[in-house]
């Protein structure tokens, strides 16, 4: 079904030439597992550190529906906690899921950056 | 929160996103909700209470509502489209000679918004929907038929045959709750998912 859709996408013209966006959309949800490999941290704390301007994110506001989905996944279990200055905070934390997804992430992203990096190459 | 021209730029950034994420599951709905308000709640915390290029900035940083509600996938097609039909197909299809109720089944079953206890519980919570219920109120047995005959020894006699009708209604009014009840259950499910 996803297959079939994504063909579809690639068949109407206009719709897939952002590729900018397209990789960052497949890219960004790895690099929010990668900033709590660490620790457990909260949104606001997340948002910022991630949407630094020229960052990955098309602004801060992005990384909440992200972080929903990833949450969905059960790549990230949430809980909150008070704080000192303020409402509780609900903090995002690595699953065992979710260190797997990352794990096999970064090992193919080694590959498919060597890979284009020498297309590139051999192209010029 | 007073009327200040923060809690106006913030409340307007706020109806804007609710708008735009409309569409999706309500769970997902008030998790980005929650989450970007508590952004903004954080943020101005930092800020000097009237200080207006902060919010206006800290908004800007914040991102469009719209590319927020575009990540959460709030598309015009994500929506489970042929699956909202599915609820109103399983009441009222059978009376489209039947071939509604089979749809909204086929429908039912090829969905993976519902578990197998749903699309059991669909399917035999009413066979063919309203349409069932009437087919059962018809039947001979299911009300009961009275003949009045007589006089015999001064009066009138009435006999009875088939279920009281205290009971057949009964059933009948169970069977058209429980209908609506699992259609009611089925949309639940669906928008959740």
């Amino acid at each position: 079904m996803d297959a079939t859709l994504s063909t579809l996408r690639r068949m109407i013209p206009g719709t897939d030439s952002n590729w900018e966006a397209q990789l960052r959309r497949g890219v960004v949800e790895y690099c929010v597992l990668a900033a709590l490999r660490s620790r457990e941290r909260y949104g606001f704390e997340l948002a910022r550190s991630l949407g630094a301007p020229g960052g990955l994110l098309m602004g801060e506001g992005t990384v909440y529906p992200l972080l929903a989905r990833l949450r969905q996944r059960r790549w990230v279990e949430t809980t909150w906690r008070e704080s000192e200055d303020g409402p509780p905070r609900r903090y995002y934390r690595l699953t065992e899921q979710g260190t797997q997804a990352l794990a096999a992430f970064e090992q193919g992203w080694g590959q498919f950056r060597t890979a284009v990096d020498q297309a590139l190459e051999e192209g010029g | 929160m007073g009327n200040t021209k923060r809690d106006e730029l913030t409340r307007d950034y706020l109806r804007e996103l609710d708008r735009r994420l409309a569409s999706l599951p309500r769970g997902r709905r008030r998790q980005v909700r929650g989450e970007v308000q508590a952004h903004i709640e954080e943020a101005c915390r930092q800020l000097a209470p009237e200080d207006e290029a902060g919010v206006r900035q800290l908004l800007d940083q914040l991102g469009e509502p719209e590319e927020i509600a575009r990540e959460a996938g709030a598309d015009l097609h994500r929506r489970t489209w042929p699956e909202a039909l599915v609820p109103v197909l399983l009441l009222f299809g059978g009376f489209v000679f039947l071939v509604g109720w089979l749809a909204g089944v086929a429908i039912l079953w090829a969905s993976p918004v519902w578990r197998l206890r749903d699309k059991v519980l669909g399917t035999l919570v009413v066979p063919l929907g309203l349409m069932g219920v009437t087919m059962f109120g018809l039947l001979p047995g299911a009300s009961s038929e009275c003949l009045t005959y007589g006089p015999v020894g001064g009066r009138m006699v009435t006999h009875c045959k088939g279920l009281p009708p205290t009971v057949g209604t009964l059933i009948l009014l169970v069977l058209v709750v429980a209908s609506f009840t699992v259609a009611i259950h089925l949309d639940r499910v669906r928008r959740r998912a």
